[in-house]
């Protein structure tokens, strides 16, 4: 387990001579073992944030550090999972799930596959290439691919923002299961407030690549988009983001 | 369809041909000097057979594609993967690539056969020539167009260089390497039968050459046909071979000819 903190996180591109400026001063506490949520409009920053923390992009500046409790730990194992399932359409369910396991004993890789096949549903098709299956269950899969290959930081770019509403409830709510009870540091990128807010312990917005707001939010799982404490953060929230 | 019906009707076309030339050329309409009657054909045919002629010249003509092929095969993949993961070095053969590519091989027989005599050699080169461009840019495109964002899954997860391009690049490469094969095959057995046209002591080019020294037409096309369906059953044996490989890949590599 690990949590990250980032201090005057910025990041800047060329486009054409062009500066833009993606994320700047960008200061962020992620505690160890929580879910934190982060919404904001398309182009807030969203995505830069978390490519930069897995590594896909370099930041410009600031520091990130990763954190055990009060004390600052060397990189720990950070995985990410994407909008799309990107999933290898060469390979089956089951073949996706113990893609990241390149090294491990075949006898452990299948004990570590199967459990996962069987903890998101997946038994039944696991013999099924990606071709063949639905876009939640692709979603699940490249959920279980990541989870099968237990980093101790998961990232998590709008994963269910193709679905359709019910699947995307229905796969919010394992997300809750499988989140409760495991030893996991979640950053989850959403452009949804509600889904915002029935995942995350602490929602951050996010505007104009500048961290506008961090909420905390004190309910317990599962929760409910009915209840008027529910109600309240979505008002607060969304007054945060539209500005007034 | 079903696939009875599908056979049936690939059938139609070439049954009307044989009745067409069997009616006309028995009625006296054809000359049958210039186009044996089927019959002639069939005949020969089984005389070829039946002596071990037609074997033998099968067996040397197949021995030469097959030979030259892999040889094509094992300088073509590697050259290919190495441009295509160390991409400046497209900018110095990109030159000589497109030279020798729109040089058909047949262009360059005289010189084998001056350099390499009218043995077996200067006919494997042929053949190399002939699949080695096929082979060469199919799997070139296949390494450079590999999915950026399935790279980043092996980024994400860790990967060595050496992982993302045997558990990603490589597998993504393969139905367009078997593509490349399969285009280079049908390639090298074209360009074979024109080498042994030229100069050979055996094989089907070989046969046809000397049957029309002979003039005997019945063999020439007793050749003809042996090539038409040697040819069709190489490329369906090797499709079905490699079919699996790429079965995942719905839409299909495209081929370098359908991508120029």
């Amino acid at each position: 387990m690990a949590g990250i903190r980032i201090e005057n996180l910025a990041k800047t591109y060329y486009i054409k001579d062009r500066k833009i400026t993606a994320l700047s001063d960008i200061n962020l506490e992620v505690d160890d073992n929580s879910f934190v949520t982060v919404v904001g409009r398309s182009g807030s920053g969203k995505t830069t944030l978390l490519r930069i923390l897995c590594g896909l992009e370099e930041k410009s500046q600031g520091q990130i550090y990763y954190t055990k409790g009060e004390d600052i730990i060397s990189k720990p194992k950070i995985s990410m999972v994407f909008q799309e399932p990107r999933l290898m359409p060469w390979l089956t369910v089951e073949e996706n799930i113990g893609f990241s396991l390149i090294n491990e004993n075949p006898k452990v890789k299948k004990r570590k596959v199967d459990l996962h096949l069987e903890l998101l549903g997946l038994k039944a098709f696991k013999d099924a290439y990606p071709n063949q299956i639905s876009g939640g269950m692709a979603q699940r899969v490249a959920l279980g691919r990541t989870l099968c290959y237990d980093p101790e930081i998961i990232l998590m770019d709008e994963p269910l923002g193709a679905l359709d509403a019910f699947t995307r409830q229905n796969l919010q709510r394992e997300i809750v299961n499988l989140f409760a009870n495991r030893q996991k540091t979640v950053i989850f990128v959403t452009h949804d407030v509600d889904e915002a807010i029935l995942l995350g312990q602490k929602v951050v917005i996010l505007e104009k690549g500048s961290v506008k707001k961090q909420i905390p939010i004190d309910l317990p799982y599962p929760r409910s988009p009915e209840s008027e404490r529910f109600f309240k953060y979505r008002q607060e929230i969304l007054r945060t983001i539209m500005g007034n | 369809m079903t696939k009875a019906k599908k056979v049936l009707k690939s059938l139609f076309l070439p049954a009307a041909i044989f009745a067409i030339w069997y009616l006309t050329s028995n009625a006296g309409i054809l000359n049958t000097y210039i186009i044996p009657p089927p019959q002639e054909i069939f005949e020969t045919a089984a005389v070829l057979i039946k002596k071990g002629t037609l074997a033998k010249h099968v067996a040397s003509s197949l021995y030469r594609v097959f030979f030259g092929f892999l040889l094509a095969f094992i300088l073509a993949f590697p050259t290919a993967v190495l441009i295509g993961i160390i991409r400046p070095l497209e900018d110095y053969l990109i030159l000589i690539i497109e030279f020798v590519r729109h040089v058909p091989p047949i262009a360059c027989i005289p010189m084998l056969i001056l350099w390499l005599g009218i043995g077996e050699s200067s006919k494997i080169a042929v053949i190399i020539l002939a699949a080695f461009f096929p082979i060469f840019l199919n799997t070139l495109n296949g390494v450079i167009n590999c999915d950026y964002r399935l790279l980043e899954v092996g980024d994400v997860f860790g990967f060595s260089v050496k992982d993302k391009f045997f558990k990603i690049i490589l597998p993504s490469a393969i139905p367009y390497v078997t593509v490349g094969m399969r285009l280079g095959l049908g390639y090298s057995w074209r360009a074979l039968i024109g080498a042994e046209l030229i100069a050979a002591s055996s094989g089907i080019g070989y046969m046809i050459m000397d049957a029309e020294q002979l003039s005997r037409p019945d063999i020439i096309i007793v050749g003809i046909i042996t090539i038409g369906m040697l040819g069709y059953v190489i490329d369906l044996l090797f499709f079905s071979l490699t079919a699996k490989l790429s079965s995942w890949n719905k839409e299909g590599a495209k081929s370098w000819q359908e991508l120029e």
